[in-house]
């Protein structure tokens, strides 16, 4: 028996397996998950059985929000004032009242740094935990946990609401999430493309629909067992229709069917409805959900879009997100990570009249709250100016790597990609212990 | 033998030697019942004899000691050729770097290499005990590695020799088993280029590419099971990579009368023989309706029209499918449909062009339209190849401001930019700032091979090495993107004046100043562009590094095409020009193959190298003749990319039916039969919109592009403008959802497996329930519209009814008038209206006929159940539908008396077969 590894650990051997099963070799995998629900490849003792994943695009500036140096010079320091929070010697930024309420429960990282200042390699690092690589995709955070969490029968594993900038990188489409393309909006049915029954067909229509299909599609019956795509396809067919005639499904995107009082921890606007419905999917049994909140890109006139319109709604949002899960006892289940691509330079640029800050990948701040997660504390710190880590500060593959511990995910662990060459989850992270419970 | 064990991340070094088997070269018996003695050179003694005993040999590092380090696993990636070592000891990963691994194993006070104490070097210490040894045993004290370690060692552990490999012969060179029960050795003779020969075969590695047909033992013992078939078995020396072909044939009972098999093609004779070795006979040819389908969606990525089916069943005469072949090669959809498959190479994407012009959208659709006009012409791929890899913004003796005015003009003149015979905008993708990412995906592109392994290590499955890589990459780093913004010195000038005439302030930060030239390109005013220019090769910038000053100084004079000889870069002024010609050269391993191959993989679903991007010495071409007929003739007709698909497309092979026999049933890479293959993204997008439409609409599909996702230059795919006004599938839809689901390229890494075909549980959901779906099926001037308002008396569905109301009141309004244009004597408005009431009345007639039609239709149609049934397996399955589907079909249109929804119900279901959603 030849035993000799190849390209980095996978022997040839090995490699052709994969390629026997064909185009579908990845495909067959996802089967095998539909068949078994509990397949899952997960720690069992991982505090987190389901993630919140929330990206904030254009990069949030840390030095207004979570990072506040009350005593810097005035081109630093900006316009808002910290106040104190439920957490004794915690202070954020003074718009953000209700998160201060809410303080025991996230953990605030201060000084995670690096080097890519454009948006779009910023986002596909943070939002990988993967520095970008021109001859690899990585997948997001949803599509790994889509792969390795368990998936229920009738319900998506991952979520993206409206719609996420990671995509599933080299696992393929399989492991792609369902796009709301939409947001709830209080008090208004919301449709969810794929699951609500569209174009006015009716679900006894829908069943006699799909009665005629199954007596129709016979034609490869002869070869059918000898295609992995062919049967692959037979299988898909039934999954999907369980999901679409599944009222858990439908159920899991009617956030009117909370309670009133429930409803009324989140805001009305729209990423306070996401969070409303992130914590519902959770709630239902989806695994994995990605909120995408954006706008935070203020080179100019970056007080004011953050005092009167972005800070209030990520204080609601998240701030009833907390609540929420803490009142249905699934904070302890649910791991959640905010974040941007990069911070905002600590020195107040003249572009526009007060002021606004630009991309800044050298200092930044992220959250992380709920399963397996400490909340209550700050960890990590910036320098006076907030214009770097005041220590050795953290990488974000730190971050991503304890993001995956807290759901038993091994950050190590490695997939090939199709062609042969194995990918760890993070290349290069340490889990950061202290953030643990 | 040696066990490893799969599980690398529960026991990463965890090696467990059973036994070292010392095989005797010469146990070999008859090969199979065709008793060929394989002729082994006994005169050469192989290092497990010659070490067996004491020997006043002394081993070579590069010959020997390295290779032995290599089999034993050291310089896995587990174990020492991780980048980070193992308890401080790396090792080059795969081997080859010789230096590295020399200094590696030499480095001081280390006490690896004790050349006064040889065991108690710490590679013979270590290894020889289990319990020292992370890694475990790897081979025992007094074995034959040992003693070979040990000689290299106490005669001084010297580095390398002066000799280079020249090839590595393998006996058997290869491998036909009718009786698989015998075992077969291989023999290794590494020749070099001293002209000394050696039997290396116990520091060779050997590999099967399929060990379910063919095994190997780690000492070169070929053994097959009951799994006929056809692999190779690998032998990996230094830098050789040499397969040997182990062909298993089926039972010989299923063959009949294979010489009588027809092969009315060069191709055809080429695949049978193949064939007839492994005892496979060929599926029968496929029906007319079939190959119909199957060859309108291969070659023009369209479904065939109901008008096409019906006139090519009931063609009688012998040559109609090369006439067919023939006239799709002639369509506007062959053009669009192979310019895709041109930008997925390429790498057309909107993401990547930002810094290439203005408005990404824009330099995206005038690299697809350049791209189009040469495959709508049939350029020669080659010429097609050099303008893109000789790409150039500036024509010769072109100044600053010419190059400006003549980038305006195309902007608002498509057809000027596709004058050109130079596309710069592959080279100035953004990724391309990084010259290794340039490497990676030429080799890609225009090589069909993957040296992006290259970057970082010895490629595992191939000879090259980082240095090849990096040679390779000096050819890559003579052109770069000039800035609008940043012109080159003697262009200044121009800049600013051009810069003055727009009134352009100095300090205009970047965001605007690219708004405010756009704006004036728009008003057809000359703006500078951005351009790509050749200069001396030179170490260029990476992404978030500088360039150190010793750096900014050099040029490279010289750069080694890959597994070819080193040229003098400084004769040429453009540093592509010499890979060029490398490549037009009839020689040329790479270029002319890669696209042959991939070409075939796109008609048969498998290439004859698979994957078909790469081309690689471990990964043979499963018909080697077969791929060298095309290659050749391919060259020898200029390569002309049309009589390509015309000869694939033509032969038996590509015709035959997907049904198998008990022969062919599991082979799935000789072309035996044919294989069903998921209809790519952009094809399933059109198809579904197509077998909505209407009669008229669905006979333009082949020749207007307009509106088709196949016609979507980039990646982005929302439509704007004509294209969204006239998107077949409906104004409001945008395909990029669809278009990600069903896996188009996104274009961003080097590898053809970006486009996927996989099958997914979100494509299923699409297709049986996505909005857009439900929209496009029951669209207001499709299909379905039409049937319904075939009945006379059929009821008005609800968006009919909505009209006719409307209508019905704009009706009222006008007889209103009339009536006040009468009682003021107004003729001329009288008559006027009168005009408009009579048409408005023609119009609603027929509806309000239908108004209170009862809800069972009395069937008044010229269309029968029957006929519309036969229609809507036309128009989706492209055939006929056979007595039961007609059956169970007609029961479900007259299960109800909603014609409008049974019918839905009905082109819902085809297209949600898989018979829709394969190519077969």
């Amino acid at each position: 028996m030849s035993a000799h590894k190849q390209c980095d650990g996978m022997t040839r051997r090995d490699l052709i397996k994969v390629g026997m099963l064909g185009s579908a070799g990845l495909t067959m995998s996802g089967l095998d998950r539909l068949a078994s629900a509990d397949n899952g490849n997960v720690s069992p003792s991982a505090a987190a059985k389901s993630a919140i994943f929330i990206e904030l695009p254009g990069g949030p500036s840390h030095i207004d929000t979570f990072d506040l140096k009350p005593d810097a010079a005035a081109e630093f320091r900006g316009a808002f004032n910290p106040i104190k929070t439920n957490v004794a010697g915690i202070e954020i930024c003074e718009h953000l009242p209700k998160l201060a309420k809410q303080a025991d429960k996230f953990a605030i990282i201060r000084g995670v740094s690096h080097t890519l200042g454009a948006h779009p390699l910023g986002q596909e690092f943070i939002f990988t935990g993967n520095r970008p690589n021109p001859s690899v995709k990585y997948p997001g955070f949803g599509s790994v946990a889509a792969k390795e969490l368990p998936a229920e029968v009738d319900l998506p594993t991952y979520v993206a609401v409206p719609r996420t900038q990671s995509g599933a990188g080299h696992l393929g489409v399989n492991y792609a999430p369902l796009i709301t393309n939409d947001v709830p909006r209080k008090g208004k049915p919301f449709n969810v493309r794929g699951i609500t029954l569209a174009g006015g067909v009716q679900l006894d229509q829908f069943h006699s629909r799909q009665k005629l299909l199954n007596d129709l599609d016979d034609r490869f019956a002869s070869i059918q067992e000898n295609s992995d795509l062919l049967s692959g396809l037979d299988q898909f067919s039934q999954k999907a229709f369980d999901i679409i005639t599944s009222k858990r499904a439908r159920e899991a995107f009617d956030v009117n069917r909370e309670s009133k009082a429930f409803q009324n921890l989140f805001g009305d606007d729209k990423f306070s409805q996401s969070c409303l419905l992130a914590t519902r999917l959770v709630d239902s049994g989806v695994k994995f959900v990605t909120l995408t909140f954006g706008g935070w890109d203020t080179h100019q006139e970056n007080f004011s879009k953050l005092k009167d319109n972005l800070l209030p709604q990520l204080d609601a949002g998240l701030a009833g997100l907390f609540a929420g899960l803490a009142q249905k006892g699934l904070l302890e289940s649910t791991a959640v990570y905010v974040t941007g691509e990069f911070g905002r330079t600590p020195k107040i640029n003249d572009k526009s009249n007060p002021g606004g800050r630009d991309h800044y990948p050298r200092c930044m701040f992220m959250l992380m709250a709920g399963g397996g997660i400490k909340g209550g504390q700050v960890i990590g710190e910036s320098d006076d100016k907030a214009g770097g880590p005041r220590h050795e500060g953290f990488k974000p593959e730190d971050v991503a790597a304890t993001f995956y511990h807290t759901l038993g995910i091994d950050h190590r662990k490695e997939y090939d990609t199709s062609i042969g060459r194995p990918i760890s989850i993070v290349r290069d992270g340490n889990i950061i212990r202290d953030l643990l419970i | 033998m040696i066990i490893q064990m799969r599980n690398s991340r529960v026991a990463p070094c965890l090696f467990v030697i059973a036994t070292v088997a010392v095989v005797s070269v010469l146990a070999m018996k008859a090969i199979g019942n065709k008793t060929i003695q394989p002729e082994y050179r006994s005169d050469l003694q192989s290092a497990t004899v010659r070490y067996s005993k004491d020997t006043d040999e002394v081993p070579d590092f590069q010959r020997h000691v390295a290779p032995l380090l290599g089999r034993l696993g050291c310089n896995a990636r587990a174990c020492h050729g991780s980048f980070q070592g193992q308890g401080g000891f790396q090792l080059s990963l795969f081997g080859y770097d010789f230096d590295h691994d020399y200094a590696s194993l030499l480095e001081d006070a280390t006490g690896r290499i004790d050349v006064e104490s040889p065991d108690d070097s710490l590679i013979i210490a270590k290894p020889t005990d289990a319990d020292m040894h992370e890694g475990g045993l790897r081979y025992e004290l007094g074995s034959w590695e040992h003693r070979l370690l040990k000689r290299w060692i106490e005669s001084g552990a010297n580095p390398n020799g002066e000799q280079k490999l020249e090839r590595l012969e393998l006996i058997p060179d290869s491998l036909e088993l009718t009786s698989p029960d015998t075992p077969v050795q291989l023999q290794a003779i590494a020749h070099w280029s001293d002209g000394t020969a050696e039997d290396v075969t116990p520091l060779t590695r050997f590999e099967s590419n399929n060990p379910q047909i063919a095994d190997v033992t780690e000492t070169g013992v070929i053994t097959t099971n009951n799994t006929p078939g056809d692999t190779h078995v690998v032998a990996y020396y230094d830098s050789a990579v040499e397969p040997v072909p182990v062909l298993h044939p089926y039972n010989p009972a299923t063959s009949v009368a294979r010489s009588k098999a027809p092969a009315p093609t060069e191709i055809d004779k080429l695949v049978v023989a193949k064939l007839d070795r492994l005892n496979i006979r060929q599926s029968e040819l496929s029906d007319d309706a079939t190959f119909l389908r199957r060859v309108t969606l291969d070659i023009t990525g369209t479904l065939p029209s109901p008008k096409a089916v019906k006139e090519f069943l009931s063609d009688e005469s012998n040559d109609k499918r090369a006439r067919k072949i023939d006239e799709l090669l002639d369509t506007p959809a062959y053009a669009a449909w192979w310019t895709t498959f041109f930008c997925d190479l390429t790498g057309n994407n909107e993401t990547q062009l930002k810094n290439a012009g203005y408005g990404p959208a824009k330099l995206s659709q005038q690299w697809y339209d350049w791209i189009y006009e040469r495959v709508e012409n049939n350029t020669p791929y080659d010429e097609l190849a050099a303008g893109i890899i000789l790409g150039r913004s500036r024509e010769e003796g072109e100044s600053y401001v010419e190059f400006c005015n003549r980038m305006k003009d195309s902007y608002h003149n498509d057809a000027a930019f596709g004058a050109d015979d130079s596309m710069p905008y592959y080279w100035m993708r953004r990724e391309f700032q990084d010259v290794d990412a340039r490497t990676i995906s030429f080799a890609h592109a225009f090589m069909g091979i993957r040296i992006q392994c290259a970057q970082c290590h010895k490629h595992p499955f191939d000879q090259w090495t980082q240095n090849d890589f990096q040679e390779f990459s000096r050819f890559f780093s003579g052109v770069s993107i000039t800035r609008a913004r940043n012109v080159a010195r003697e262009d200044r000038m121009q800049l600013m004046k051009i810069m003055k005439d727009l009134g352009i302030q100095k300090d205009t930060p970047n965001g605007q100043l690219i708004r405010e030239l756009t704006k004036h390109l728009k008003n057809d005013k000359t703006v500078p562009f951005p351009e790509l220019k050749t200069h001396p090769p030179k170490p260029l910038k990476k992404q978030g590094e500088k360039l150190s000053r010793k750096d900014r100084k050099k040029t490279f004079t010289q750069g080694t095409l890959l597994g070819d000889e080193t040229v003098d870069i400084s004769e040429y002024a453009d540093a592509r020009q010499p890979v060029m010609d490398w490549l037009r050269s009839p020689e040329n391993p790479y270029f002319a193959k890669a696209l042959v191959n991939r070409v075939w993989a796109k008609y048969f679903g498998v290439g004859i190298v698979e994957p078909a991007d790469d081309l690689n010495q471990a990964n043979p071409p499963s018909n080697a003749p077969l791929l060298d007929h095309l290659t050749q003739s391919f060259i020898e007709s200029g390569y002309d990319f049309k009589q390509l698909h015309r000869e694939i497309v033509n032969s038996r092979t590509y015709q035959l039916s997907w049904e198998t026999n008990d022969s062919n049933i599991a082979d799935a890479r000789n072309f035996s039969h044919a294989l069903p293959r998921r209809l790519p993204a952009e094809v399933i997008y059109d198809a579904i919109a197509q077998s909505a439409s209407n009669d008229t609409d669905n006979d333009a599909f082949l020749t207007s592009i307009n509106g088709r996702a196949i016609a979507i230059p980039g990646t982005e795919s929302r439509r704007r403008g004509k294209q969204a006004r006239n998107a077949k599938n409906g104004k409001k839809q945008d395909p990029t959802f669809a278009l990600s689901v069903f896996g188009k390229s996104e274009r961003k890494t080097s590898c053809d497996c970006e486009r996927s075909s996989d099958p997914t549980l979100i494509q299923t959901v699409y297709l049986k329930n996505d909005r857009d779906m439900h929209q496009v099926l029951r669209r207001k001037d499709g299909w379905i519209a039409d049937v319904n308002n075939s009945y006379s008396d059929a009821p008005l569905n609800p968006q009919q009814k909505k009209r006719l109301i409307a209508a019905e009141r704009r009706l009222a309004k006008l007889q209103k008038n009339k009536r006040q244009f009468t009682r003021n004597g107004d003729e001329d408005g009288v008559n006027r209206t009168t005009r408009g009431i009579n048409t408005l009345k023609q119009r609603i007639e027929p509806f309000q006929a239908r108004k209170n039609a009862p809800r069972k239709p009395n069937r008044k149609s010229p269309l029968s159940a029957e006929e519309i049934v036969s229609q809507a397996y036309i128009r989706t399955l492209s055939r006929y539908p056979d007595e039961s589907e007609l059956e169970r079909c007609v029961e479900h249109l007259e299960s109800g008396d909603d014609q409008f929804e049974l019918t839905g119900d009905l082109l819902w279901a085809l297209v949600n077969t898989k018979e829709f959603i394969v190519n077969h």
